[in-house]
């Protein structure tokens, strides 16, 4: 399902059934460390609403449990994590470069979603396009400051 | 002139398709000729697209890595599979599901940190090889790995077995196809089996404890993953944890396993040779090894080693086998003392284990 498997951590409960805010932390700060190895803080507050050119990926979790991950960051950021992924220069990469890369980091985090949930789950192909997070959601919603830009990724179970 | 390989990726992530594409790209008598996202795709485009080996992912949305392989066998197509398993408990028990349900391999995905050159030098070590083996009959240009020799007729005799004491332990060692070979041989030893099995299937670590844990349910013996310091007792069988050596050594009270990391032999960790060997060491000419189905050729210096003890050597022979190159090495070598079915190996055993078990881990090597 995916190439880079980043093992739940084994202080994590499992077998839960919706994941924490610190779990999701986790498993996005995995991510940036482990696969992409990309300088990031935590960020505070509501997601900005004037991010020029956001994409959005996401993946849905279908099954006894049910959720759906999204990710946003500006197009910059995505090609930068496209660039680390790949561990190729900005200019050889084309535009699927950059929406494979991007829809990767999301299907990589929903698979640990996935892997936390000891329940009979499902995990879909995962979308990549335009959109902007909803600053008024009362979902679980993480931000990151990933080099310079505004990484949200926000787990809406349902 | 060189045959192409047509290869069909199956892999919901798309990043996976590109690297097995890239990998794959420096192999020159390979083309991905397919690129599908679930299972479902891949049946789809097996008749468009015409590929003669399919790499398969296992978790995926739509329909699954297993299911799909049930259902490539379903419509006849004997096309190589070779499921493509994260290294993980789920994977494995999914890759232990695919192969019963006709996956013909398994390979294992690239862990841990992303570094791109790090994952295409995982696939190039773990899945390429595999890939080139399964379609070697197809390339014109290939070097056969499996041995070409003309297979010894079963039951040939080799030397004067009969006038060799009873066999005290045995050491089993096996690769691809290993699963259904060991379930087989082991469903046909009685329950009260008396001397100590000692298993080699080349695996990574998870998968084999649950090949242990299955083969238990399966044959109804006890079989478990092997620990440091395990004493061989009558009836135990115990199988090499993935990356670790497994070795009989005897120590004051009797004989112990011992695990180790020392480095690979043939690029294997549990390899077959150190334990021949070291049953050799224990037992002498009361130890027995049995190579079955595999890839490569471990097993043969082990199986030297044995011959040197005045040990027996079984082989599975080519006919039963999945792929006959580690037992076909051994018979190659003229090293084994029987060529045999793989249905009639555990009669085999039985047939030698009756007068060697008496004193069956007190056994000396003189």
């Amino acid at each position: 399902m995916t190439p880079f498997i980043i093992a739940p951590r084994p202080s994590e409960p499992s077998g839960h059934d919706r994941i924490s805010h610190q779990s999701l932390a986790l498993m996005v700060q995995d991510v940036l460390t482990t696969m992409l190895e990309l300088p990031h803080h935590a960020l505070n507050g509501s997601p900005a609403t004037d991010v020029p050119d956001q994409l959005m990926a996401a993946v849905r979790v279908s099954g006894s449990w049910q959720a759906t991950l999204q990710i946003y960051a500006p197009e910059q950021l995505a090609r930068r994590i496209a660039c680390a992924m790949f561990a190729q220069a900005t200019d050889v990469l084309d535009d699927e470069d950059v929406l494979d890369a991007f829809g990767e980091v999301v299907n990589v985090i929903g698979g640990n979603v996935k892997g936390m949930i000891d329940q009979d789950c499902t995990l879909s192909l995962p979308c990549v396009g335009a959109a902007r997070p909803d600053p008024t959601s009362t979902s679980l919603m993480i931000m990151y400051d990933v080099c310079g830009a505004p990484l949200t990724v926000e787990l809406i179970q349902a | 002139m060189n045959k192409e390989i047509r290869v069909m990726v199956c892999d919901d992530s798309a990043i996976m398709r590109r690297l097995i594409k890239t990998a794959l790209e420096l192999e020159p008598s390979m083309k991905v000729v397919c690129e599908a996202k679930h299972g479902r795709d891949a049946i789809d485009q097996l008749d468009p697209t015409r590929p003669d080996i399919v790499v398969m992912d296992i978790e995926m949305p739509v329909m699954d890595g297993v299911e799909a392989v049930r259902e490539i066998r379903k419509l006849g197509r004997t096309l190589p599979v070779i499921m493509f398993s994260s290294l993980t408990s789920r994977g494995a028990e999914a890759s232990l599901d695919a192969i019963a349900a006709g996956a013909t391999d398994f390979a294992t995905k690239p862990t841990g940190a992303g570094h791109i050159q790090q994952a295409l030098e995982s696939l190039r070590r773990d899945l390429i090889p595999k890939l080139l083996q399964w379609t070697a009959g197809k390339r014109a240009d290939s070097i056969a790995t499996v041995s070409p020799a003309e297979p010894t007729p079963a039951f040939a005799t080799r030397d004067a077995e009969g006038s060799k004491r009873g066999v005290a332990a045995i050491a089993i060692g096996v690769s691809t196809g290993g699963p259904q070979a060991l379930s087989k041989l082991l469903s046909g030893l009685p329950h009260d089996f008396p001397a100590p099995i000692l298993i080699v299937q080349h695996m990574p670590p998870v998968f084999t404890g649950l090949l242990a844990e299955r083969l238990s349910a399966q044959t109804g013996h006890c079989v478990r993953e092997a620990a440091d310091g395990d004493r061989l007792t009558p009836g135990t069988i115990l199988i090499a944890p993935g990356d670790y050596h497994m070795v009989a050594s005897r120590e004051r009270d009797g004989v112990h396993v011992r695990l180790n990391q020392e480095p690979p032999e043939n690029a294997c960790r549990p390899s077959v040779n150190p334990l021949f060997c070291s049953l050799g060491n224990c037992f002498g000419d009361q130890a027995l090894g049995v190579v079955l189905t595999g890839m490569g050729q471990d097993g043969t210096r082990g199986a030297q080693s044995l011959k040197a003890c005045g040990a027996r050597v079984y082989v599975q022979d080519q006919e039963s086998s999945i792929v006959w190159g580690m037992p076909g090495q051994v018979a190659e070598c003229g090293l084994a003392d029987r060529v045999l079915p793989l249905d009639q190996i555990a009669f085999q055993i039985l047939r030698v284990v009756g007068s060697g078990i008496r004193e069956p881990l007190t056994a000396s090597t003189s």
